[in-house]
């Protein structure tokens, strides 16, 4: 039982820490970096699991309550799969008796919480997907064109056009045929996320002043002074790039 | 964001528990390190560790120190002399649930701490009710600041606001697009 947790991810005595071949990268910046000096240990950043952790449960609520797709944190859900993948054979390993001992049944629901986080996440981008995929390929597109962070994941990608491949060709088959050529369009949802209404909560000091459009006079503008702590009721587009950049958190 | 994630959030919550059992090597989990553990000796876990171990009757839960009789006496004066909503635990009422339903034998006080949970609810959820209404009135106001809710209120409240709101944002588009005589 001893050899038990020493096994576990390489860990040290400290804190724990992630395989030296597992980088995890701390800051969204810094993927950049990585993805460049892919032989460069250098350029990688040991960060403990329980941050990662701790950020994936914020990603996760993030991702749950914005309307739209945001972009897809690869790093830190391929580093949590990991490290649930080696628990999940530490657990195997051990006989049937130790199994069914307190320290590991705490370890096995302590990796089921973590499967379900990260299910859970891939679940709402995927129902987002499934919503609107022309609006999800089309931004992806974009951002590769740009070189920057991709939306969707390689996998989501291919679900995305698989889904429409077959939406499409069931709305061929079944409506398409029998009707005339003048009606052979397919629909596609407006996007208009930026309308819908979110709950957040300022995480930094000095943020910009929010701006919202007049509920009466269409042409002006409210101005919000955001302070932090403070928490809001306001249109998504005005704190979309906020949230990009880490400043606020949905609720 | 619904009440079964804020719930499923509350489990990361740190909580004191008295074990019944030692074990001299902490448990190094992927959240953090748990233990080690000392019978009779109190130590911070998450709730859902302490859950686990009280279900195998392997602990007792302690009741955290802003959920006793005197300081929930104090929020709800608090929360009815203030006009906005008073600070209180980001999990108090997933967390209040928890150990007036899971761990009944370890609080004292058990019905009359239920009636002032139950009455600091009211006194919130009635203040959001006269807010949103007032948020929809006549003139829908563009945004609103809404300091010291828990992220509960905010899956209680998100449903109906953010329909209601995009009802009336799309009408407003209607009639500001309408010529003005």
């Amino acid at each position: 039982m001893d050899d038990f947790d020493s096994q576990l991810i390489g860990a040290d005595s400290d804190s724990l820490q992630f395989r030296d071949s597992v980088p995890v990268i701390a800051t969204s910046q810094d993927v950049v970096a990585a993805d460049n000096g892919m032989d460069d240990d250098e350029e990688y950043q040991i960060v403990p699991p329980a941050v990662v952790l701790k950020a994936m449960h914020e990603i996760w609520l993030n991702e749950s309550a914005a309307p739209k797709l945001l972009t897809y944190r690869s790093e830190h859900v391929n580093s949590l799969i990991d490290q649930l993948e080696n628990m999940q054979e530490n657990i195997a390993q051990r006989s049937e008796a130790e199994r069914r001992s307190m320290k590991c049944t705490i370890h096995a629901l302590e990796v089921q919480r973590i499967t379900y986080v990260i299910n859970d996440y891939l679940r709402t981008r995927m129902r987002k997907i499934e919503k609107d995929p022309v609006q999800a390929m089309l931004e992806d597109d974009n951002r590769a064109k740009k070189d920057e962070e991709r939306l969707l994941s390689p996998a989501e990608r291919e679900f995305a056009e698989k889904y429409y491949d077959a939406s499409v060709g069931l709305l061929k088959a079944e409506f398409h045929d029998p009707l005339p050529g003048v009606f052979h369009k397919v629909p596609v949802p407006k996007a208009e996320y930026g309308e819908t209404r979110v709950f957040f909560e300022v995480l930094e000091d000095g943020v910009d002043n929010m701006v919202v459009p007049h509920m009466q006079d269409p042409l002006s503008e409210v101005v919000v002074a955001l302070n932090k702590g403070s928490r809001h009721f306001a249109p998504f587009a005005s704190v979309e790039e906020f949230l990009e950049r880490g400043l606020i958190r949905l609720l | 964001m619904d009440p079964e994630q804020c719930d499923f959030l509350l489990g990361n919550e740190p909580i004191q528990i008295k074990p019944k059992f030692n074990e001299a090597d902490p448990f190094m989990l992927i959240g953090g390190e748990v233990g080690p553990f000392e019978a009779g000796v109190p130590l911070e876990v998450p709730v859902w560790v302490a859950l686990e171990l009280r279900k195998r009757q392997t602990c007792t839960i302690c009741q955290p120190e802003w959920f006793n009789l005197t300081e929930l006496r104090k929020i709800k004066t608090a929360e009815g002399d203030s006009t906005g909503f008073t600070k209180i635990h980001e999990r108090f009422f997933e967390m209040a649930h928890l150990l007036i339903t899971q761990a009944k034998d370890d609080l004292e006080n058990l019905d009359e701490v239920r009636t002032i949970v139950r009455d600091i609810w009211d006194t919130r959820s009635s203040k959001l009710k006269t807010s949103v209404i007032q948020y929809f009135g006549s003139t829908p106001a563009s945004q609103a600041q809404m300091d010291n809710i828990t992220q509960f209120e905010v899956a209680y409240a998100r449903g109906f606001m953010t329909d209601a709101s995009n009802v009336i944002r799309k009408l407003s588009d209607v009639t500001n697009s309408l010529p003005k005589h």
